[in-house]
C-alpha cells in the first residue's frame, strides 16, 4: 500500500516522458495543437465512457423496473388462479406477456416451487426458463434479466411469478447510444482541432516572432531591433527580458567598440613611438659601431708605439736600468700589448658586421687544413696537440674569412683551457641537421665547464677564470656567436666538468654539399 | 407351487397399492376443498354490519364428516382481515342443537352427506349474509351460492351471483372468472 503513491508518480513521469519523446521534433505550433487534442481526446473518451456506463446502468435499471411492474401486475392478476390452482386461467394471464417482444419466458410457480403455468416466446423452448427460483428480486445472467415476484394473498404467499427478458433490446439501445457518443466525440474533436489550430497562435505567434528576431539578431549582429510586446503574460515578460538583454548587449557592444577604437589609437601611438625609438637605437648603434671601429683602429697606432718604443727603451738602456725599473717597464709593455690584443679582438668583433662579405661555398676541410698549417701551427706544435678531423667535413655556404675565424677561435679556446700535464686532443666533426643546416662540433679533453655557465661564456668580457689562471680577452666566444648569428645558425656547448667540452655551431649547407647529402639519403632509402 | 405363491403375493400387493391410491385420492379432495373454502372467503366481501364487531371471529361452519380435515384445523389458527378465524365442524345436521346458530356464521359448507338437509339449512340462513357452499348437484338452483363440481378429474366450482347479491355478498370478478358456471339475475326480470 505505501508504495502506490510512488508508483503513480513514476507513471506520471512515464507519461510525461512519452509525450516529451513524441513531441521532441515538433514545432511549438504542432506541439500546442497536439497537447490540446490529446487532452480533448482523453477527456472526451473518459466522458463518453462514463456516459455510456451510466446509460448502461440506467437502461438495466429501467428494464428491471419495467419488468418488476409487469411481474407485479401478473402476480395480482393470477392470485385467484393460483389460489384455486387453475392453470388454464394462469396461462391466460401469462399470455398477456406476448405483447412485449423481448420477454422470452413467463412462469407462475406454486408455493412449493412447481411450475404451474408458463409462457414461452414463439421460437423459444423450455431451455430459456430459469434453473432456480428466487424470492422477490432480479438477476442478470446468461444474457437475460430475470425478475421474481411473490404472489401474496392476504399476507399468505401463494407462489411466485417469474419473467425473463432477453437483453438484446438494451444492447441495441446501448449500441445506438455508443454510436451517437462516438459521432459526438468525432464532431467535437474536429471542432476542437479547428479551434485549437486557430487559438494556438495566441501562444505560438509571439514565441515564433521572438525566435525569428533572435535568429535575425544573431545573424546580422544588429542589436538595435526590439521585440514587440503584445500580452502581459509570461511571454510578455520574456519579450521584456529579451529587450532588456538586447539593451545591455547594445550598451556593451558600444562600449566594446569604443574601447577597441581607443586601444587601436593607443597601439598606433605606441607603434610610432617604438618606431622612433628603434630608429634612434639603430642610429646610436651605428654610431657606436663606427665609434668602436674608429676608436680601436685609431688606438692601435699609439699603443704599438708605446709597446715597441718601450721594448727599444728596455734594450737601449740595458744595464742602466735597475731591476725595479726593468720590472715596471715590462708591466707597461705587457699592459700595452694586452690592450692591443683587446683592441684587435674588439676590431674583429665589430668587423663581423661591418666587413662581412657575401656567402660562398667553403670547404671546411681546407679551412681546418689552413689553420693547422698557418694560424695555429705554432701553438699546435708547442702544446703537442693532436688535431683529429673525423671523416671529411661538409662544405658550408658562408663568409669564408669569418668561418675561418670562428673555427680558429673554437680550436684555440679548446687548447687554452687545458688540464696541466695532459696532451691536448681536439676532435672536429660535422653532420647534417636537416636539409639546410650542418652542425659542426669541436670537442676537447680540457677542464670542462659547469652546466650553469653554458650561457654565460658567450657574453662579451664574461670570464670564468682569472687572468692569472688562463689568459684571454673575454671577447673570442662573443665573436663566435656573432659570426654564427650572422649565418643564421646557433651556437652552444655541452660539457662534463673536468672531462672536456664540445662546442658546436650550425651553418647553412652549401648547395653542392646538399645535393650530395640528398643523393646519399636517396641511396640509403633505395638500399 | 412357488409360482402360485408369487402370483398371490403380487395380487395382494396390487390390491393394497390400489387401496392406498384410492384413499390418497379421496383424502386430498377434502383438503383441496377446504383450501378452496378459505380462498372463496378471500375473494368475497361481507356487508359491514356482518363483520363490524371486531371482537367477533370470522366463523366457518362445516356440516358433515370433515372432522379429520387437516386444512380446516390449520385454518382455525389463521387470521382473516385481522380477525381470528373460527372453524367449527358439525358431524351432521342432526347434531346441531340449535340450528339458528348457523345464522351467525360467515361461511357455511354443507357436505354431500347432508344433501337431504340442504333446503332446511338454506332456509335457516337466508338473509343472514352467509356464504353457502356445497358439493351436491343443483345446489345453486336450491338457493346456494357456490357449489363444487368435478371437471376432468379436477375440482372446479360454480357460482350463483343472484343469491350472493340477495345476501349482500360481493364476490370478486377474479373468482367469478374462474367459475365454470355463473348464474346471474336477468336485469329484465
Amino acid at each position: 500500500m505505501s508504495k502506490s503513491p510512488e508508483k503513480i508518480t513514476n507513471r506520471e513521469a512515464g507519461i510525461g516522458q512519452i509525450v516529451a519523446t513524441v513531441s521532441r521534433n515538433m514545432t511549438i505550433r504542432h506541439k500546442l495543437v497536439f497537447m490540446i487534442m490529446a487532452a480533448c481526446v482523453v477527456s472526451l473518451v473518459v466522458a463518453g465512457a462514463i456516459f455510456t456506463g451510466y446509460e448502461w446502468a440506467n437502461l438495466r435499471q429501467f428494464m428491471v423496473m419495467n419488468l418488476s411492474a409487469q411481474a407485479e401486475i401478473l402476480a395480482d392478476n393470477c392470485k385467484a388462479a393460483v389460489a384455486f390452482n387453475d392453470s388454464e386461467d394462469a396461462k391466460e394471464v401469462l399470455s398477456s406477456l406476448r405483447v412485449e417482444s423481448s420477454i422470452v419466458f413467463g412462469g407462475i410457480y406454486t408455493k412449493d416451487g412447481k411450475l404451474m403455468s408458463a409462457y414461452y416466446k414463439v421460437g423459444t423452448d423450455k431451455s430459456v426458463q430459469p434453473e432456480r427460483l428466487k424470492e422477490d428480486g432480479y438477476e442478470f445472467s446468461g444474457g437475460y434479466v430475470t425478475v421474481f415476484k411473490r404472489i401474496i394473498l392476504d399476507g399468505e404467499v401463494l407462489g411466485t411469478v417469474c419473467i425473463r427478458s432477453s437483453l438484446e433490446k438494451i444492447w441495441t439501445m446501448l449500441w445506438s447510444r455508443i454510436k451517437i457518443t462516438f459521432a459526438v466525440i468525432i464532431v467535437s474533436l474536429v471542432a476542437a482541432y479547428v479551434i485549437s489550430s486557430k487559438l494556438q497562435s495566441v501562444v505560438s505567434k509571439p514565441l515564433l516572432k521572438l525566435a525569428k528576431l533572435a535568429k535575425a539578431i544573431s545573424d546580422e549582429k544588429d542589436y538595435s531591433v526590439r521585440g514587440q510586446k503584445t500580452s502581459n503574460d509570461e511571454i510578455g515578460s520574456l519579450i521584456d527580458a529579451f529587450n532588456e538583454m538586447l539593451n545591455q548587449i547594445q550598451r556593451r557592444d558600444k562600449a566594446l567598440v569604443d574601447a577597441n577604437r581607443q586601444l587601436e589609437a593607443k597601439v598606433a601611438e605606441r607603434t610610432s613611438d617604438l618606431e622612433q625609438t628603434i630608429e634612434k637605437l639603430n642610429e646610436s648603434n651605428k654610431q657606436l659601431q663606427d665609434f668602436t671601429y674608429v676608436a680601436s683602429h685609431d688606438l692601435r697606432e699609439p699603443l704599438r708605439k708605446i709597446s715597441s718604443f718601450g721594448q727599444l727603451l728596455t734594450e737601449s738602456l740595458g744595464e742602466k736600468l735597475t731591476d725595479d725599473d726593468r720590472e715596471n717597464l715590462s708591466y707597461m709593455i705587457d699592459g700595452a700589448s694586452r690592450m692591443q690584443q683587446m683592441i684587435e679582438a674588439l676590431l674583429t668583433y665589430s668587423r663581423v658586421t661591418t666587413r662581412g662579405v657575401d656567402f660562398e661555398p667553403t670547404d671546411l676541410n681546407q679551412v681546418v687544413e689552413g689553420l693547422k698549417n698557418f694560424e695555429l701551427s705554432v701553438v699546435l706544435e708547442e702544446t703537442n696537440t693532436k688535431l683529429i678531423v673525423e671523416k671529411p667535413l661538409h662544405t658550408v655556404n658562408c663568409d669564408s674569412t669569418q668561418i675561418r675565424q670562428l673555427l680558429q677561435n673554437l680550436i684555440a679556446n679548446g687548447l687554452k683551457y687545458q688540464k696541466k700535464g695532459v696532451t691536448p686532443e681536439i676532435t672536429i666533426r660535422s653532420k647534417t641537421v636537416d636539409d639546410s643546416m650542418v652542425r659542426v662540433e669541436v670537442q676537447d679533453n680540457g677542464i670542462g665547464i659547469k652546466e650553469d655557465q653554458f650561457e654565460n661564456i658567450f657574453v662579451m668580457f664574461r670570464r670564468l677564470h682569472s687572468r692569472q689562471e688562463y689568459e684571454g680577452t673575454g671577447i673570442g666566444l662573443a665573436v663566435c656567436k656573432k659570426i654564427v648569428k650572422r649565418h643564421g645558425g646557433d651556437i652552444g656547448v655541452s660539457s662534463t666538468y673536468g672531462e672536456g667540452s664540445t662546442f658546436w655551431f650550425t651553418a647553412p649547407v652549401a648547395d653542392s654539399s646538399r645535393a650530395a647529402v640528398l643523393a646519399a639519403r636517396e641511396n640509403e632509402n633505395e638500399v | 407351487m412357488s409360482r402360485i405363491t408369487c402370483l398371490t403375493v403380487v395380487f395382494f400387493m396390487t390390491l393394497c397399492i390400489q387401496q392406498c391410491v384410492a384413499e390418497s385420492v379421496s383424502y386430498p379432495e377434502q383438503e383441496v376443498k377446504a383450501a378452496f373454502i378459505f380462498n372463496f372467503m378471500r375473494f368475497t366481501d361481507w356487508p359491514r354490519e356482518k363483520i363490524s364487531d371486531s371482537n367477533q371471529p370470522v366463523r366457518i361452519f362445516v356440516i358433515g364428516d370433515y372432522t379429520n380435515c387437516k386444512t380446516l384445523k390449520e385454518m382455525d389458527k389463521k387470521q382473516y382481515n385481522d380477525k381470528d378465524v373460527n372453524v367449527h365442524v358439525f358431524k351432521s345436521y342432526e347434531n346441531i342443537e340449535d340450528p339458528n346458530i348457523l345464522k351467525t356464521s360467515h361461511v357455511l359448507f354443507i357436505c354431500s352427506s347432508q344433501k337431504k338437509h340442504t333446503k332446511d339449512i338454506l332456509k335457516i340462513v337466508k338473509n343472514s349474509n352467509v356464504l353457502t357452499i356445497s358439493e351436491v348437484d343443483n345446489f345453486l338452483e336450491s338457493g346456494g351460492i357456490i357449489n363444487f363440481v368435478k371437471e376432468d378429474q379436477k375440482i372446479r366450482f360454480e357460482v350463483n351471483r343472484t343469491i350472493a347479491d340477495d345476501e349482500k355478498l360481493e364476490i370478486r370478478s377474479k373468482l367469478l372468472k374462474l367459475a365454470t358456471r355463473v348464474i346471474i339475475k336477468n336485469p329484465e326480470d
